[in-house]
């Protein structure tokens, strides 16, 4: 366990070395920030005050040695824009984000497992047939127009739920949340449906192919035969052996939509990471970025770390070496 | 197993919820008066403004940003105001007088003055906040650049030297807003940001980054009191969420409303439109006076004889004359745009009323492309060029710039068209890019808050070479490197003109010349659309800056 952990690390480090060189490219060629800080009328001395403020005037291997040795330090550079460090502007909107996807990924596991299981062990049921229709719309309508369908139903048209942002904050173990506020739920059901709904039908079809492979395996015959309730079949015998694809999914999940949640926060505006990350590459705030992605990778490993110890819950045949 | 995590799952569900039920309880108690669910509308005196976008930060000097400005203007004062036209109007001064040779300012400072942590306002809070204008993270410096020096007379009295005579220091003193000395000396730029403390009409209540920031008004503002007492700031960046909102009730007030929304709004019963043109002027900067346009960039201008046909006038005219800009306002803009004949809107200081659009007319514009020597070549075209334009940067830039190349395209000359985002279309168009010469003919906007037209003119006309400036900082948008030493001549003089009377002729007569020489081919002014619940007044101001104090109830 010890060693694989080790290894884990070493991974870690090398990940964030090759993100860090690709992010620390490709933001320096994504516009520059310069011309968007100083008026449009500035004059020259301004524009060069400006760029040596920001160190951009030295080339960018060096400006790469700066970034690392302050990240080091846990300094990400500060945000051009907002005058304040990138990591903890990033830090701070991250429970926005997490509750959102938290909500998100709980509606995709009790939604999409359970309909993936029926659909899965009786796929000639019209129900089935239904959900698998309806799961085909989930993954192939954008999200950006579920959003608004959403907006203009619930909130114009029947005005029972917020058109829009995060609402009230309660705290829970010392972490503001709209979690623990009436009107933070009710703000909270929008994006995180929308937000869901693609995650909910690839749950579904995922469970739904596992299932209908494992009920013809001999064990499951093995115990219907031995007179096992066909619930505790499905979901005791079945069911677990077909959770292992779908925690990885699972894991991916949950990662992407941390990290990609943009465009729904920017429709609900909510005031996540996401919506920080697309207002900075709006305004070439490189800092941002860069910690942004590098937060984004660190997370991806602890992510796809945790999966791999799920794992050997899930089937202890499977060992961590 | 399986049971176990079944059980687990419940138990921590049941948690939640119970966190939940105290959560939701504690927040009723607190937050009584929140009207984001517009259940508690009968609460008096209180907005909620949705804009689209955050204040970046509450320490006004890192960024200067329209809606940083405006929400920090909520917070701290200047020595001066600008009125609804921009005019300066007494604020922390109560009085100044300026010296003969129009180089010495005394400002008197208003007494009784007091932050909102209960410091008095005095001489050293400027003195202070000058210098702070001045630092490496300053996006201020600008504003004192003109200064030679400043001194503190008396705690209520500030001398000012300027180095060269300038009547229009209080144009750029307006910028620069005060901070308390004594909050903020020895402390991070870092920490002024997230404990503002200011002597302005609202008071800091809370500042959710990305969700809201609310005011609270400061009832011992040494001004008029403002109607609303409590404001609420939302950045709603997504234009389709902003028009929802305020369909739904959830906020009061919405700036930057998208031209097809308009309908949507205007059929609900309690929303009122208010539009006004902005001081935004749309237009193409031509490279016409030098011989080797863009010599950097990709794409250049290319003539069969290797000429720059930009340089000559009737060229310019014919190019002015092909584009329909009625078209343009009616197709591209709703009507939502006033189509411009002068960079300067009306009513400004400075504006010539005499100015006339070249009228639409494709055949006189052949004519004088055919009179100039470029007549169409065997592939039908006469010459070629690039028009380099944003695409979001200003309203519809990208239909525009594609509209006014199918004009040129029209009368034969071939476009290629080259549309950038606003990160890399400033670099790359910016005369004094490090990269070179890019662009002979891109479409750029300009707004000069300063209310000042001689500013304008020092900004956009004033002579400025290929190789840059021919005097520091002055033309530092002529993008066309238009030089004409008359205009320079005129403009310099109404820089020096203490009296706006004669600085107006003055400068009237600097944009009939710059209109006459085709400096540049104005196409329109873009306009400010806001909507806002009937229950409430908005008064606009030209320079688009959202105001608590300009919003007032009717009922």
């Amino acid at each position: 366990m010890l060693r694989y952990l080790l290894t884990r690390i070493s991974q870690l480090i090398l990940v964030l070395f090759v993100v860090s060189i690709l992010v620390f490219m490709f933001t320096s060629v994504m516009g520059n920030p310069v011309y968007l800080m100083v008026r449009e009328n500035a004059t020259e001395a301004e524009i060069q005050a400006a760029i040596e403020y920001l160190g951009l005037d030295k080339p960018l291997p060096v400006q790469y040695g700066v970034f690392v040795k302050n990240a080091l330090k846990g300094d990400f550079g500060k945000s051009y824009i907002y005058h304040q460090p990138a990591l903890g502007l990033i830090i701070e909107r991250f429970p926005a984000t997490l509750e959102l996807v938290i909500i998100a990924m709980l509606l995709s596991a009790l939604i999409g497992i359970p309909l993936g299981v029926i659909s899965g062990a009786y796929p000639e049921k019209i129900s089935s047939k239904t959900i698998m229709t309806l799961s085909i719309a989930g993954i192939s309508l954008p999200s950006f127009w579920v959003g608004m369908v959403m907006i203009f139903l619930f909130s114009l048209t029947l005005g029972i739920l917020p058109v829009s942002g995060r609402g009230d904050t309660g705290t829970i173990l010392g972490i503001k949340t709209s979690l623990a506020t009436v009107t933070g739920w009710k703000h909270l059901i929008l994006p995180s449906i929308t937000l869901a709904l693609a995650n909910i039908a690839t749950i579904i079809r995922l469970t739904r192919a596992g299932m209908q492979e494992n009920v013809r395996q001999d064990y499951v015959k093995f115990a219907r035969a031995k007179g096992v309730s066909q619930r505790k079949v499905l979901f005791g015998h079945a069911l677990k052996n077909t959770l292992i694809p779908v925690v990885t999914i699972f894991g991916l999940q949950l990662g992407s939509l941390i990290a990609f949640t943009t465009i729904t926060e920017t429709i609900f505006a909510w005031p996540g990471m996401g919506k920080l990350l697309i207002d900075a590459i709006n305004s070439a705030d490189r800092p941002i970025v860069a910690a942004y992605v590098l937060f984004v990778a660190v997370m991806f490993v602890f992510i796809n770390f945790i999966v791999d110890i799920l794992y050997t819950f899930i089937d202890p045949r499977i060992d961590l070496k | 197993m399986f049971k176990k995590t079944t059980v687990l799952f419940l138990i921590t569900v049941l948690i939640v919820s119970l966190f939940a039920g105290c959560g939701g309880n504690t927040d009723t108690v607190n937050n009584s008066d929140g009207t984001d669910e517009g259940d508690n509308t009968d609460v008096p005196k209180e907005v909620v403004i949705g804009l689209a976008g955050d204040a970046y930060s509450l320490d006004p000097y890192p960024l200067n940003e329209t809606i940083t400005n405006a929400i920090n203007n909520h917070l701290y004062d200047s020595l001066v105001a600008p009125d609804a036209n921009l005019q300066p109007e007494p604020s922390l001064a109560e009085t100044w007088e300026i010296s003969d040779d129009a180089k010495t300012w005394t400002f008197n400072l208003r007494k009784g003055v007091k932050f909102h942590n209960g410091n008095d306002f005095t001489a050293d809070d400027v003195i202070y906040s000058f210098d702070r204008s001045k630092e490496e993270m300053s996006a201020f410096k600008y504003c004192l650049s003109t200064v030679e020096s400043y001194e503190k007379i008396n705690d209520y009295t500030l001398k000012v030297v300027c180095k060269d005579s300038n009547a229009l220091l209080l144009a750029h003193l307006k910028d620069l807003m005060i901070l308390d000395k004594e909050t903020c000396e020895g402390q991070s730029d870092e920490w002024i940001a997230l404990n503002p403390n200011g002597t302005g009409r609202y008071e800091f209540v809370e500042h959710v980054r990305g969700d809201k920031i609310v005011f609270e008004r400061n009832d011992d503002f040494w001004g008029e009191l403002p109607d609303v007492e409590k404001v609420t700031f939302k950045p709603i960046t997504n234009e389709g969420t902003r028009t929802a909102n305020m369909v739904s009730g959830s906020v009061d007030f919405i700036a930057d409303v998208p031209v097809r929304d308009i309908e949507i709004l205007k059929s609900k019963d309690n929303i009122e439109i208010v539009s006004q043109p902005s001081l935004r002027v749309i237009y193409l900067n031509l490279a016409g006076w030098t011989d080797t346009p863009s010599k950097d960039a990709e794409m250049p201008l290319k003539s069969p004889d290797g000429s720059n046909p930009f340089k000559d006038i009737k060229v310019r005219e014919a190019m002015y004359r092909a584009i329909n800009e009625e078209e343009i306002v009616e197709k591209i803009m709703n009507n939502y745009a006033t189509p411009a004949a002068t960079y300067i809107p009306e009513g400004f200081n400075g504006y010539n009323p005499d100015i006339e659009r070249l009228s639409y007319d494709p055949e006189l514009a052949e004519k004088l492309l055919d009179e100039a020597g470029y007549s169409r070549q065997d592939d039908g075209y006469r010459f070629e060029v690039t028009l380099d334009a944003s695409n979001d940067r200003y309203i519809n830039d990208a239909e525009i710039a594609t509209a006014v190349a199918g004009y040129f395209e029209k009368v034969g000359i071939k476009v290629n068209l080259n549309l950038m985002s606003r990160t890399i279309f400033f670099t790359y168009i910016s005369g004094t890019n490090k990269e070179g010469d890019n662009t002979h003919l891109c479409m750029t906007g300009w707004a000069d808050s300063g209310g000042e037209s001689a500013l304008m003119g020092l900004d956009l006309v004033y002579s400025m070479a290929q190789n840059g400036y021919v005097k520091d900082g002055y033309g530092a948008v002529n993008r066309g490197y238009y030089q004409n030493p008359e205009v320079d001549k005129l403009v310099d003089q109404a820089i020096a003109t203490a009296d706006p009377a004669e600085r107006d002729k003055i400068m009237q007569e600097v944009w009939k010349v710059a209109a006459d020489d085709v400096s540049y081919i104005p196409l329109h002014f873009q306009q400010d659309i806001y909507a806002h619940s009937k229950d409430v007044k908005y008064h606009p101001r030209k320079d688009n800056y959202i105001h608590a104090w300009d919003i007032e109830f009717v009922k």
